[in-house]
């Protein structure tokens, strides 16, 4: 009996100490000490985001008073185990966003401390935060500091615009004529048509499908309900399907399936043009630096603006931002941290690892001169523009997905041109309808 | 020597323990929660709300759950034919006997032993549409490849393929202990009566593998109703269940509904509608072997 009592207690401790073993493991890889008498203050972020982490040292290492002791997520998680730890209550000050249209959602439930007053109070610069202020500031209320800015731009393969003898896309720019039309034709010239090489690759995501009606103000579902659709969404999606069936791009449903990455696909030097975000010259740079810029020398890519049929140019984009805990006991040192992270000392340490700070100061444009290979490109990616913000709202992903479903559904022919607006228009409505 | 009876019920309650913890907390508890979530608005946070049976009534009028419904039932029939059929073919092959067929059954059960992960991965490379091997060999051959998960008419039939490959070696071994438990005796009287190879088939084989096959339909029909790895690796993760929802199973639905569109109330209710159907098949299917199902034959 004492024997089967010992045993059972040994089989017992070893379970327990075998089921604590993994939340040992998962923790955070240690984080360099705290000065004396410093607050410490906890972030979240991912796990490819090496930027923000060098933010986070220099921001460290410039003062002694606050400490920020990263607490990194892996990426492909990161939405879900955020929305598990605010809901567990988790010790949190500040937290990055991924999937920026979370905000609302994490708003509605509490989760954020608005700013306004901590802004108000400190007489610190927002300029940041006005650059942006369609979509940091929600309901009147600034719920998030961007660090990273978020605009689109047209990125081109000099290489292959040699080869096809046609004039790169920047030249389109400075006389006038670089409408999607236009773009439409390039990307038909520089596409092989054999799938070999393609003019130009729309990633996956739902801006992808209708960026030219997006550039006209058409945000496809309001923030207040409203299903914002007209002529330039179908035409948008009309263009995308003709040039899918030229093989001048590549099929969105090709890019799901075989799990395509836009960056992979330009690196390989066989994509003319890639219309994608402010963050791309980081991965360009960390790809000549690893060595996988495998159909391109660093010198041959170029960036000029997207494609635009209105007078006015406007880009499209999201910036990415910073959020303060409303249950965190350091609401004050996240606030100085999260603002010092968006104004231009943040700005340089986000600019110098390649990516697009939310200001642009003349400290960053001399950064970015090292990296974007040539002085054209340069004057592009850090000139004043108009940014649209796209789907920005608490309809955010099921738009996207409607987005996706009904352009999956037109381009494999279960919807024709005719029917292309109302079933649009219903899948939006039925988005709003959802979320009532 | 001691009695069981003998054995103080403390130390049953113990060993009973990590096992009744275990389905506690990893069972019970999160299907009580789930069916209480499917009441209200719950987002993730503390700030929701009572909504009635408003989630299950959206639901049946949402185009895109009706859609999943649909696929999963497809996606249930052909599977669960493939897998016992295949399955039920290679037990009688393999339960001849002839030289290397312990090799043979352990390769036909190796697929399921594979992560679904790991084997989606590796089918997509296979069957992607321009570079894939599979392709490239079918064109070789003069052969027009079909565009496997890049079309609507081939997208689900192409995520059956691969669930039926994985799967059918664990159907083929249920079936292959069923096969051994008939009474060889039985196989002698029907010769002795002149039945061919084919009513031996019929009126002794099939008859005497009823168990084992209600079995293997039971859980052929639960497990196809709760697929959602190979979709996931396969069309396109978080923005799969396409192209143009063909292949969007119910399970997936939910995690979107849950993990993407954070509608946590809403993917509670198609988990409980889903556990309903699962749950009123399987007992239509209990009821049902008492007409089929014979114990006494072997």
């Amino acid at each position: 009996m004492s024997i089967m009592r010992r045993s059972a207690a040994a089989i017992m401790a070893a379970a327990l100490t075998l089921a604590a073993a993994p939340a040992a493991l998962a923790q955070a890889a240690a984080p360099a000490k705290a000065p004396a008498g410093a607050e410490t203050i906890i972030l979240y972020a991912w796990d490819n985001e090496p930027a923000l982490l060098k933010a986070v040292e220099a921001f460290n290492a410039s003062q002694s008073k606050i400490f920020v002791s990263p607490q990194i997520l892996p990426a492909s998680e990161y939405e879900t185990k955020l929305t598990t730890l605010l809901a567990a209550g988790t010790d949190m000050d500040v937290y990055a966003e991924k999937r920026q249209t979370d905000v609302f959602s994490q708003n509605d439930n509490g989760f954020v401390e608005p700013l306004d007053s901590y802004f108000a109070r400190t007489k610190a610069d927002r300029s940041m935060v006005d650059a942006y202020k369609d979509t940091v500031i929600v309901d009147g209320k600034i719920l998030g500091i961007p660090y990273r800015g978020g605009a689109y731009f047209l990125y081109y393969n000099k290489k292959l615009f040699k080869q096809a003898g046609i004039p790169t896309p920047d030249t389109y720019v400075k006389s006038g004529q670089w409408t999607w039309a236009k773009y439409a034709e390039v990307a038909r010239k520089i596409a092989s048509g054999d799938g070999k090489v393609y003019g130009a690759l729309q990633y996956v995501w739902g801006q992808n499908m209708v960026m030219s009606s997006m550039q006209q103000g058409r945000r496809m579902i309001t923030r207040d309900g409203k299903v914002d659709i007209d002529d330039t969404t179908v035409a948008a999606m009309k263009m995308r399907k003709e040039l899918e069936e030229a093989k001048a791009i590549w099929s969105l449903v090709d890019l799901k399936v075989t799990k395509t990455h836009y960056s992979n696909a330009f690196f390989s030097g066989t994509v003319g043009m890639l219309p994608i975000g402010e963050w791309f010259p980081s991965q360009l740079l960390a790809a000549r630096d690893k060595g996988t810029l495998k159909g391109l020398d660093y010198s041959d890519w170029g960036i000029t603006r997207l494609p635009c049929d209105t007078k006015e140019y406007a880009s499209i984009g999201v910036p990415t931002f910073t959020c303060v805990a409303s249950a965190s006991k350091h609401k004050e040192a996240a606030f100085t941290f999260a603002q010092w992270l968006g104004g231009a000392k943040g700005a340089k340490v986000i600019a110098e690892n390649g990516l697009y700070p939310p200001i642009r100061t003349p400290e960053v444009k001399a950064i970015f001169a090292k990296v974007i290979p040539d002085a054209g490109s340069l004057a592009y990616y850090t000139e004043p523009i108009k940014v649209l913000p796209f789907q920005f709202s608490k309809y955010g992903s099921m738009q996207e997905q409607a987005t996706i479903k009904v352009a999956e559904e037109y381009f494999m022919g279960k919807v024709d041109d005719a029917g292309l607006a109302a079933r649009l228009r219903s899948a939006f409505e039925g988005v709003v309808s959802d979320l009532k | 020597m001691r009695s069981i009876t003998r054995t103080p019920p403390r130390v049953i309650l113990l060993f009973l323990l990590p096992g009744l913890v275990g389905f506690v907390v990893f069972l019970a508890f999160p299907l009580v929660m789930a069916f209480a979530i499917s009441f209200t608005n719950y987002s993730g946070g503390p700030r929701f709300r009572f909504v009635g049976l408003s989630n299950y009534l959206r639901a049946f009028s949402n185009p895109d759950f009706m859609n999943s419904l649909g696929v999963t039932a497809r996606f249930t029939l052909w599977t669960v034919a493939g897998q016992l059929l295949l399955g039920l073919a290679f037990a009688l092959l393999l339960n001849k006997g002839f030289r290397g067929r312990g090799l043979f059954r352990g390769l036909f059960f190796l697929p399921n032993v594979l992560s679904s992960i790991a084997v989606g991965l590796a089918f997509m490379l296979l069957l992607n549409p321009q570079r894939g091997p599979v392709n490239q060999a079918l064109a070789a051959m003069g052969i027009r490849p079909p565009l496997w998960l890049a079309s609507r008419s081939t997208a689900l039939a192409t995520i059956i393929m691969v669930a039926v490959w994985q799967s059918f070696g664990y159907y083929m071994v249920l079936f292959l202990g069923g096969l051994q438990s008939i009474d060889a005796a039985l196989y002698e009287a029907a010769s002795i009566d002149g039945a061919g190879p084919i009513r031996k088939f019929l009126n002794v084989t099939l008859p005497g593998l009823t168990p084992v096959t209600f079995f293997a339909f039971t859980i052929a029909v639960i497990n196809a109703f709760k697929v959602f790895d190979q979709v996931y690796m396969m069309t396109g993760g978080q923005l799969g269940g396409g192209p143009a929802g063909a292949t969007d199973v119910l399970v997936f639905d939910i995690y979107v509904n849950a993990f993407t569109n954070l509608r946590f109330g809403y993917a509670s209710a198609e988990s409980v509608i889903l556990l309903l159907i699962v749950l009123a098949v399987t007992i239509a299917q209990n009821r049902g072997q008492r007409k089929w199902v014979s114990y006494d034959v072997v």
